[in-house]
């Protein structure tokens, strides 16, 4: 006893921390986490592993050999004699459970395929515009999936602007996107620039020498890409597409937006099905065997993808053999031709994946059915009316997300200290813990802390504390499940700072008689100042648009946020639009902010 | 088998003028040194024989095509790099069987080549391993081995022995040369290094800003060197400042700033013309009363002598340090500058003298380098 | 210094807010004024908890209101936020709030008779005794209003609830759609499902609520099966879902026929009265014969915690002022009390006041409420299988019926015939009473009868096609449908997937080529 009282008293910082934060993610991950996991094996007390068979044996769930029928079609063409011709290019519904791996590889390989090009296009190639071009590939990100669809289907939605005033008119001809397609479509378009920035990073952290040895050695400029530096790119490559596979398979907000304007295939995904299908009955809470089992499918394969990513980032070392660099890297210069096809290249990748932020900008200041379009600021008035507009969801969702942000500040920050500079047993543990929470799925957890605090079969904790039972009072809940999920981007930031500083530091402070908390206090929180409000910016942007537990754990206007309301009303596009606009302006200014400070991490933004 | 030939290379990076006229030739099997200090210009020259940067004026010719613009795979020269630049991702095999590969050699034979060179730098076994599993020196030779068993046209080396520890550099300078000799490769090599130059090379090309300052056998440009610049940059040396006070035929008298006399009877054509070119430097400056000159010693050429009295410098001790085969001492001359002398006879004698003790430093003729405006006196 | 600034400046917002936070999040979600700044210390003497599943706008309003008058001052309630609010959003939370003490909770308002009804056969209500708030209640309100049950009376005669407000059942019109389609204004459902209000396959002209998704629009399809019959029920369903496009929730129901996607859409009263404020072309209908009123109910908790608050707020809620609150045009319902309407607040409303007029002379049908309850959760999933997942099925299949039938490509026996097999259900409905419980309670269960329900369904869509295809023979002649109109045209299977090959395969292409 008398040995861990010493123990402690020689780092009390550090000793109180580490068990403060285990707890709070056990309490708050962990647990919820394994209590997703009881209910997907347990009904009614007993052990239920029938379940599990049954959703393989239905259709609705598992159809891995659609039947091509009216409502199971690639593209669909409906032509009646006079009026309008109907065009929908679909995708086959395989299954709740199928749709969602397929939609999730699908968005993968097209953010892949589009993310690559550009990030070789930018890291290889010399052209002018480069540094303006850069700055506009970031734009993609800006606007929360949940926007995103609304702004696609402001103008490519089956009323959208697009149809109404150009392909009806002119064509005679609807054209619409739905099912795997649209939201494939739609998160491809958001979701290339996250793979984009990561590969680019890891390109330009390429040793150049590498590709110059290869050149020297005969090789024309396609082989040396080919055999050098793309698996030298490999881990930027890998975790981008392992993050974006996670991301698109958790998405809630992409499928919601479809679903609701009539769309039944994009409904048939396991986000919405959990939401969908959340409880077993109106008169109780105990949630749904299905939902569970098909949300720990999703826990299953997030943690999968996570300890991908891990071990691909520690491969990361690879490029780190050989030191030093020999000079910049050998770009190829472009001619007058190649100017003219890599400025068509990225017009119309920009144009196409900033369709969302058009259309939601203009059908948010324009007036509807007006043609040519006028404009009109009146969805914008309605923004920060308490009484009639949105204000009430603003202001939630400041409130909740500024919360969170704080708590997550200064609990990443120690953690992140304590983690990154102490050694104990159990430290792979606990840095894990801190950042496994991006991989999580949103509704996972939802699932979780109903099962765990607002249960009514029996004892739930939220008997006890009434302010967590989400069933009572989802804020407090809510605000938690923001810090836990949003927690790995400040830390990351935490770890980069610390990375950058040199232990000496902090060694001859030490030596000076500085405790361990004042070392903090006073030499490292201000070395690594900007780190932490850059990443505390991201935490803060992030959760500002975050969808998945929103929706799950509100159901009153009084507690609504921005997203949550936006998932109520979703046929009133124009003003959703302008909250939208709202968000996305926010982001853009924190995104400009982070970096400033960041200097652009690719891994802080993206939190691996 | 080619030479090289380097006509008045010009290199620009954006405005700045990084090689302002090299001319250079590499004789046939010959080790040419660009030797220099950081940001000399010597690495740019290197990389322009590669083909990895295109000159803005001059041309590069290997034997009798002109390679200036040929793209840098077309040129067949095999390049060692400083950091190694192995592939981590590809086997040693892999690795050194590359540049095989791209020229279409069927894989028996690549094979059979690759074996053969790595059992030349002493690697044989070695051969599954991937470049995280060997040393620094395992490494570097392996890039060797990469470069020479294309059996290059030409093999450029960039400061490739930077990045190893002392030891490691003594015995690889040596298996290079070695290797290159035997096989009988034209070599260009590039470093800041001038013990390594000194002991690697046939040729050296002292390069300063851009320009040449001397090119000659190690001999040469150890012990005669053209310019100022090279006889600091080469050898362990002392200058001091001096005023011509008497011009005689046969006889150059100087007085240096510290007050001491100082004379030459060695000088051949104390009156010859300045007939400096830029690009290319020949030294045998005019002298005149009152020319300020730079006078360069080696520390190991001069001695203390009380008994001297021609050319000699007083000064006082500073500090003494013993390093096993020499004592070297450090002194201070009369105009507080400072003065270094190794002295490799009676050290303990030498050691028992204290600090700030005077003492007569004679410096023989011979051991004098005089140079006016950087070039040298002869 | 700048970034010293910056830092400062997000640290003093953060800590701003946070106060605020802190003590809004402590103190639950309270009654606010129209202000949200949440003026009030974690402590404040509460005096009044209401349990509701009504809109924050709603109670804010009644709030404020009730603090300003008589009642409030009698119940020494002076300020709103004396007043704490319970928004539980599940049965089961509504149980827990209405009987555990924690919560201290007086009244429990708003959220239908069916989960009343519920609460009071769990004991989850307290009676209604005192003789001035039952007066204020007997003045406001009668025993049944169009045949519904407005008041709820326990086994031992007591008042356990009553309602408080009004509503019907209906759709909403667009009547610039209807026009811009050629399309009758409707009467009643059976005209919504006719072959009148089909135009192309391509065009839904009516908005459906899923089922499972809307307690609403599950009730309009509830009082169709009783108005109809559970055969008939189901063809007219299948014909509106034929003539139109299913929707995940009444709002996004309502907001169809506002936008002009569709022309009628499924709405519950007040929804209809709020599509009419924000599209004046929309008007709210109740169908002629073919509806009931609910009756919103409120009542007291098992053991209220402040008696005397609570009956002053129900008899405020029930006074004449009270009820014209819910006239306010922000809330737009239907009081139950009719004088609520000779208020000054209530004569600025005559829009309400017709329909209120128009809702209570309406005969409603004989609405079972047990027999709804006894079907209800299996319905609404037998509802969402046979429809909405099938929907294009249903749609293509019912399309190509109107189709040939405006084209006579069959005598009316046989178009019946094919209405009759369209409508077919799998299950009667006295079986489907049977499996109602399990179907709640037993996930596996309720997704294997699912699967059923849908493959049963399109089964039977393919049986219409045949059916549709063959010849009638009448007498001596034979009818048979000209070449069939296909308007729906799947591309290949091979197409389609020749099509994604090549795609795959130039992208590959192009990427190996970039590199």
């Amino acid at each position: 006893m008398k040995r861990y009282m010493h123990k402690f008293m020689q780092d009390p910082l550090s000793w109180t921390i580490i068990p403060i934060i285990t707890l709070f993610f056990t309490v708050f991950l962990i647990l919820p986490l394994s209590f997703t996991m009881y209910a997907a094996f347990v009904h009614n007390g007993e052990l239920n592993l029938s379940a599990f068979g049954t959703i393989f044996n239905t259709k609705k769930f598992w159809d891995p050999f659609p039947e091509i029928n009216d409502s199971n079609f690639y593209i669909q063409v409906i032509a009646p004699g006079d009026g309008i011709t109907t065009i929908r290019i679909r995708g086959l519904d395989y299954g709740i459970f199928l749709n969602t791996i397929i939609i999730g590889i699908a968005t993968t390989l097209v953010s892949l395929t589009l993310g690559l090009t550009t990030a070789f296009f930018m890291a290889r190639l010399e052209f002018r515009g480069k540094t303006i071009l850069s700055g506009l590939l970031l734009i993609p990100l800006v606007i929360p999936p949940f926007v995103s669809g609304i702004g696609y289907n402001a103008l490519l939605g089956p009323s959208g602007l697009l149809n109404e005033r150009f392909f009806i008119p002119v064509f005679g001809i609807r054209l619409l996107f739905q099912g795997i397609v649209a939201i494939v479509i739609v998160q491809s378009l958001h979701y290339f620039t996250l793979i984009y920035l990561n590969i680019y990073s890891s390109l330009m952290n390429n040793d150049p020498s590498l590709e110059e040895a290869a050149e020297n050695m005969g090789a024309d400029r396609l082989t040396v890409a080919r055999s050098v530096t793309l698996p030298l790119a490999m881990p930027g490559i890998a975790s981008g597409s392992i993050l974006v596979l996670i991301l698109a398979m958790e998405d809630l907000g992409t499928p919601i937006i479809f679903a609701n304007s009539g769309d039944t295939v994009a409904a048939k995904t396991i986000t919405f099905y959990i939401m969908q299908n959340f409880f077993l009955g109106e008169n109780t809470s105990e949630i749904n065997q299905i939902t569970a089992i098909l949300g720990a499918f999703l826990l299953l394969f997030a943690l999968i993808g996570f300890y991908a990513i891990r071990k691909y980032v520690s491969l990361k070392q690879y490029s780190m053999v050989s030191k030093g660099r020999s000079g910049k890297f050998r770009t190829v210069k472009l001619g007058k031709i190649g100017h003219v096809l890599i400025y068509v290249y990225f017009t119309v990748l920009l144009l196409v994946s900033t369709i969302p932020h058009w259309g939601v900008i203009i059908i948010s200041s324009t007036k509807p059915q007006v043609w040519p379009l006028e404009f009109s600021s009146e969805n914008y008035n309605k923004l920060f009316d308490f009484e009639n507009g949105f204000g009430q969801f603003i202001y939630n969702t400041i409130v909740y997300s500024f919360t969170a942000t704080v708590l997550i500040v200064i609990l990443a920050t120690l953690a992140g200290y304590v983690a990154n500079r102490k050694k104990f047993w159990g430290q792979t543990l606990f840095d894990t813990l801190v950042t496994i929470p991006i991989a999580i799925p949103g509704v996972v957890l939802g699932i979780g802390y109903f099962r765990m605090f607002g249960n009514s079969e029996g004892f739930s904790i939220g008997d006890l504390f009434f302010t967590l039972n989400p069933i009572v009072a989802p804020s407090v809940l809510l605000v938690i499940s923001y810090t836990i999920r949003k927690f790995p981007f400040t830390v990351r930031a935490v770890y980069a700072g610390l990375q950058q500083t040199d232990e000496v530091l902090e060694e001859s402070a030490i030596n000076l008689g500085a405790s361990k908390s004042r070392v903090l206090w006073e030499i490292i929180i201000p070395l690594i100042i900007m780190n932490i409000i850059g990443g505390a910016l991201v935490s803060l942007v992030y959760n500002m648009s975050e969808v998945s537990t929103t929706l799950i754990l509100v159901s009153d206007t009084s507690n609504g946020t921005i997203t949550w309301k936006m998932a109520q009303e979703t046929g009133k596009i124009a003003e959703l639009a302008a909250m939208g606009v709202f968000l996305m302006v926010l982001q853009v200014i924190s995104l400009l902010v982070t970096n400033v400070l960041l200097k652009n991490r690719a891994d802080a933004i993206s939190g691996i | 088998m080619v030479e090289l030939k380097i006509e008045d290379l010009h290199i620009f990076y954006d405005d700045f003028h990084a090689v302002r006229g090299i001319n250079l030739t590499v004789n046939d099997g010959e080790i040419l040194t660009l030797l220099g200090p950081s940001g000399c210009g010597k690495t740019t020259i290197l990389r322009s024989i590669a083909g990895f940067i295109t000159p803005r004026k001059g041309r590069i010719l290997l034997g009798e095509k002109d390679i200036t613009h040929v793209p840098a795979r077309l040129r067949d020269s095999g390049m060692i790099f400083q950091n190694y630049a192995l592939w981590p991702h590809m086997t040693i095999e892999e690795n050194v069987t590359y540049g095989l590969k791209m020229r279409k050699v069927p894989k028996e034979e690549r094979h059979r080549k690759a074996m053969a060179i790595l059992s030349q730098v002493q690697l044989e076994g070695q051969a599954d391993k991937t470049p995280g599993q060997l040393s620094g020196g395992q490494q570097q030779r392996v890039a060797l081995a990469r470069a020479l068993v294309i059996e290059p046209t030409i093999l450029l080396c960039d400061e490739p022995l930077s990045n190893l520890d002392f030891q490691l550099r003594v015995e690889l300078r040596t298996e290079i040369r070695h290797l290159t000799k035997k096989l009988g490769v034209t070599t260009v090599y590039v470093t800041h290094d001038q013990s390594e130059a000194l002991a690697i090379s046939d040729t050296i090309a002292v390069i300063n800003a851009g320009l040449i300052e001397q090119v000659g056998t190690p001999l040469e440009v150890f012990n005669d060197p053209d310019t100022l610049f090279v006889a600091n940059f080469v050898g362990e040396n002392n200058q001091i400042e001096g005023q011509v006070t008497k011009l005689e035929k046969g006889l150059v008298e100087v007085k240096t700033e510290g007050g001491d006399t100082l004379t030459y009877t060695n000088l051949q054509d104390p009156f010859m013309e300045d007939t400096a070119e830029e690009g290319d430097r020949k030294s045998a400056p005019k002298l005149a009363v009152g020319d300020k000159v730079s006078i360069v010693t080696r520390y190991d050429k001069i001695f203390l002598d009380e008994k001297a009295t021609e050319n000699v410098l007083t000064g006082t001790i500073r500090n003494l340090a013993y390093m096993g085969t020499m004592v070297q001492v450090v002194l201070n001359l009369n105009d507080g500058s400072k003065f270094t002398v190794n002295v490799s006879e009676n050290l303990n004698k030498v050691m028992g003298m204290g600090l700030g003790s005077t003492v007569k430093i004679h410096l023989p003729e011979s051991a004098c380098f005089l140079f006016k405006d950087n070039l040298r006196v002869r | 210094m700048k970034k010293i600034t910056l830092l400062s400046m997000v640290i003093i917002l953060s800590l701003l807010v946070q106060a605020n936070t802190v003590a809004s999040i402590l103190d639950q979600p309270s009654s606010s004024t129209t202000d949200p700044q949440v003026d009030v210390e974690p402590n404040a003497d509460i005096k009044l908890v209401i349990a509701t599943r009504h809109d924050s706008i709603i109670y804010n309003k009644f709030i404020d209101e009730f603090v300003k008058s008589s009642y409030g001052a009698a119940a020494g309630i002076t300020s709103a936020s004396q007043v704490k609010i319970q928004a539980p959003t599940t049965y089961d939370g509504f149980y827990k709030v209405m009987t555990n003490p924690f919560f201290e909770a007086d009244i429990g308002w708003g959220g239908g008779p069916t989960l009343f009804n519920t609460l009071q056969k769990d004991g989850a209500l307290g009676k209604i005794n005192d003789t001035a708030t039952l007066a204020a209640i007997n003045e406001a309100v009668n025993d049944t209003i169009a045949g519904a049950a407005m008041k709820s009376y326990g086994d031992d005669g007591e008042l356990y609830w009553a309602a408080n407000a009004i509503s019907s059942f209906g759709f909403t019109v667009n009547h610039k759609e209807l026009e811009k389609r050629g399309l009758p204004v409707p009467r009643t459902w059976e005209d919504l499902a006719s072959e009148d209000f089909f135009t192309s396959t391509s065009e839904a002209n009516i908005g459906l609520g899923n089922a499972p998704d809307t307690t609403s629009n599950t009730r309009v399809y509830q009082i169709i099966f009783q108005k109809y019959g559970w055969e008939r029920g189901w063809q007219i369903i299948n014909g509106m879902a034929g003539n139109g496009q299913i929707y995940r929730g009444s709002v996004e129901t309502r907001q169809s026929v506002i936008s002009g996607e569709t022309a009628v859409a499924m709405t519950i009263d007040f929804y209809g009265l709020i599509a009419q404020s924000e599209n004046p072309d929309t008007e709210y209908i109740v169908p002629e014969n073919a509806s009931i009123v609910n009756g919103d109910p409120m009542a007291l908790a098992a053991n209220p915690a402040h008696p005397v608050a609570a009956n002053e707020f129900m008899k405020f809620a029930f006074s004449k002022e009270g009820q014209a609150l819910w006239l306010d045009t922000k809330i737009n319902r239907l009081p139950v009390r009719p004088d609520a309407f000779d208020t000054p607040l209530g004569q600025t409303r005559p829009d309400i006041k017709s329909l209120y007029d128009k809702t209570l002379s309406n005969q409603g049908i004989q609405f079972n409420e047990t027999l709804s309850s006894s079907i209800e959760e299996a319905m609404r999933y037998l509802w969402e299988a046979s429809i909405t997942d099938v929907h294009e099925s249903l749609r293509a299949t019912w399309g190509r019926i109107m189709n040939s039938w405006k084209k006579d490509a069959f005598t009316v026996n046989r178009y019946n015939e094919l209405i009759e097999a369209m409508g077919k259900p799998p299950i009667s409905m006295e079986d489907i009473a049977k499996i109602n419980d399990q179907i709640i309670s037993d996930p596996e269960f309720r997704t294997q009868k699912i699967a059923e329900w849908s493959a049963f369904a399109l089964e039977k869509f393919d049986g219409v096609d045949e059916l549709r295809t063959q010849p009638e023979v009448i007498g001596n002649t034979t009818i048979s449908v000209s070449s069939v109109e296909n308007t729906v045209q799947n591309v290949p299977f091979l197409t389609s997937v020749s099509f994604m090959a090549i795609a795959t395969i130039g992208i590959i292409r192009r990427k190996r080529n970039k590199l």
